[in-house]
């Protein structure tokens, strides 16, 4: 009996082993590069190219955060990283929400097909409309400028915003606007009121990833606005700055770029959580 | 005007598909809705209803899924447009008001309870409450003060700051009757409100909504799916299949003498000591009069049980002053034993 349960112990903790070695190994690849990018950015220059390589730095320093906050380069590429990320979020969320209430609210000839060509455009790799892009952008003359990604990004974009949006509008009860309506409220009243609170969460979810996404975007930003230099986003940037500036600081630069990411990760994990247990009504 | 019907429905037909209006030919041949259905793809979802609702009365409208009876509570105020006929609140066909004129009766005049109670997720049960307060433009003040009397009627009070999803079912649709109540409407819509409910719940809240009649005296249009429900609660019971309307009568009518048998199959389950009176079972007068005791026409035979279970004398039955028939052990015996056979 004893023995028994012991052997049954035994295999028990051999299994945790392995699991936890398993685990291990997970976590260390996935989170190496960011750890290796993090502990490179407070070592020195000369820590940094030395031999035999050291993983904890010896002399942590925060030089490198001083020289990318100096560079204007790296600041110019930030701001034009917000302004193009934020408009075209904004863009897309206002094109998709309309859209997908319109699609799943109500019924209309093409419906369906027009919602399977949305979730097919999803599918659709961005090299293979690149080179048509580029010309359409040229053609209007927008290449250089802001303007090119702001305008270009929502293609890629809305489909998964509106689809996801669609899924949403679905699942809300008819009652909800039923409700709305049968004590008097006008289409307006209704939209500003009732439709739009309700839709916060799921519109602050469905943004904050298209932003991280749009944020992070290279292929299109290096196609679009290589140059001129004041033009560039910060993928575009620090690609570029890679040549010139030491490993420290151009790490220091996208530690200090990864943390809007890290931070919307965090609020969208709570929303995202928050939203699923609360469901519009049950 | 006293006499005048709070609602009047006259022909209401709503059919869904592409273009209704054309299916009028079918309808007046009396073809079947599943006939229609086959040539045409459009559905008759109401099919000629005709009906009133005296002002106070508590009115149910029973029949299984599908019977159209949800779509009829909607064409009420419109949430559903009738493809054909004329549904008059107040003496005014409402099928012919401007959006405008539309709006005021629905804030003023009728308020809804949905199945699925239809909250406002993103607001509080006193905002919820006082949502159609604020639609009427009243100030912040008096429509929470308002919504708060609403709240404690309801027998929420200290909830009044939950979120709905932080709240029961049972809790959640008093909040929706609630909402419904806090605009004084003349008439209270009810689409299965207690459906979703467990049985226990929807049985405190059938006496809950009973009671609340008793104070403020709504004009109530109740859907349901349910028979006993509709005996339960209602003053009057519509029933109905494949979106017409198969019998009007009060319960007791209903129960005593289904017109046929899709009605007699519900009434097979009928709590019938507790839905039908003395009047249902009693002999007509004939020759001398006695000097038997009276009691009045409308007594439960429930009532009547306990009142004959001592005594073989017969009764004398009362309606309005007049005597009306008798009732003695015997008969009540005999009409049980007819149920049970």
């Amino acid at each position: 009996m004893l023995a028994g349960s012991n052997t049954r112990n035994l295999a028990f903790y051999l299994q945790q082993l392995g699991f936890i070695i398993v685990i291990l190994f997970l976590v260390v690849y996935s989170v190496f590069p960011l750890a290796w990018g993090i502990l490179s950015s407070v070592k020195s220059d000369k820590e940094e190219l030395s031999i035999p390589i050291t993983y904890i730095p010896q002399e942590p320093t925060f030089a490198n955060y001083a020289a990318a906050f100096t560079n204007n380069e790296f600041h110019q590429s930030l701001l034009n990283s917000a302004i193009v990320a934020g408009s075209a979020t904004l863009l897309s969320l206002v094109i998709g929400g309309i859209a997908a209430y319109a699609m799943g609210r109500y019924r209309f000839g093409g419906r369906s097909a027009m919602r399977y060509i949305i979730l097919g455009m999803n599918l659709f790799p961005t090299i293979a409309i690149l080179p048509s892009l580029i010309n359409i952008v040229s053609g209007f003359g927008l290449t250089g400028t802001l303007w090119s990604l702001i305008f270009t990004y929502p293609i890629f974009t809305l489909p998964s915003i509106t689809w996801q949006l669609i899924v949403f509008f679905q699942r809300l009860p008819y009652e909800i606007e039923q409700a709305a309506y049968v004590d008097g409220a006008s289409s307006v009243v209704l939209f500003y009121r009732i439709l739009v609170p309700i839709s916060l969460p799921v519109l602050f979810t469905t943004g904050i990833t298209t932003f991280v996404g749009v944020w992070s975007e290279y292929l299109l930003a290096v196609s679009f606005v290589s140059v001129p230099k004041e033009a560039r986003v910060m993928t575009v940037a620090i690609a570029n700055l890679a040549s010139t500036i030491s490993a420290g600081e151009l790490m220091a630069m996208s530690v200090i770029l990864s943390i809007p990411l890290l931070l919307v990760i965090y609020f969208t994990q709570r929303e995202a959580i928050k939203e699923t247990t609360e469901g519009a009504v049950k | 005007m006293a006499d005048q019907p709070i609602i009047a429905c006259k022909n209401v037909t709503k059919i869904f598909g592409a273009n209704p209006q054309h299916v009028r030919a079918q309808l007046e041949r009396g073809l079947s809705r599943a006939d229609i259905l086959a040539q045409t793809g459009h559905v008759v979802a109401v099919r000629d209803v005709s009906f009133s609702i005296a002002r106070g009365e508590f009115f149910v409208v029973m029949g299984l899924s599908g019977s159209g009876k949800s779509t009829l509570i909607r064409c009420i105020t419109r949430l559903i447009d009738p493809t054909f006929g004329k549904i008059e609140i107040n003496g005014q066909d409402i099928t012919q008001i401007s959006a405008a004129e539309l709006r005021h009766v629905r804030r003023h005049t009728a308020s809804m309870v949905f199945q699925r109670f239809g909250l406002f997720p993103h607001r509080r049960v006193l905002d919820n409450v006082a949502y159609g307060l604020e639609v009427q433009g009243v100030d912040k003040k008096t429509r929470q003060q308002q919504a708060m009397e609403i709240v404690q009627m309801v027998g929420l009070g200290g909830w009044e700051h939950y979120y709905p999803h932080e709240l029961s079912g049972g809790m959640q649709q008093r909040v929706g009757l609630a909402r419904a109540l806090a605009v004084q409407p003349e008439i209270l819509l009810c689409d299965e409100p207690f459906s979703a409910l467990d049985p226990l719940i929807r049985r405190e809240m059938q006496d809950e909504l009973m009671r609340l009649q008793q104070v403020v005296h709504k004009t109530v249009m109740f859907i349901t799916h349910d028979f006993l429900e509709a005996l339960k609660i209602g003053d009057r019971i519509a029933i109905m299949k494949d979106g017409e309307i198969v019998q009007v009568g009060t319960p007791q009518e209903i129960v005593a003498h289904p017109v046929n048998d899709y009605v007699r199959e519900f009434t097979k389950d009928a709590p019938r000591i507790k839905v039908l009176t003395a009047k249902t079972i009693m002999q007509p007068l004939e020759g001398e009069r006695h000097d038997y005791p009276t009691l009045p026409a409308h007594t439960s035979l429930e009532t009547l049980f306990g009142i004959l279970a001592g005594t073989t004398t017969p009764f004398y039955l009362t309606e309005a002053d007049q005597v009306i028939g008798w009732v003695d052990q015997a008969m009540l015996m005999r009409s049980v034993a007819e149920w049970a056979g």
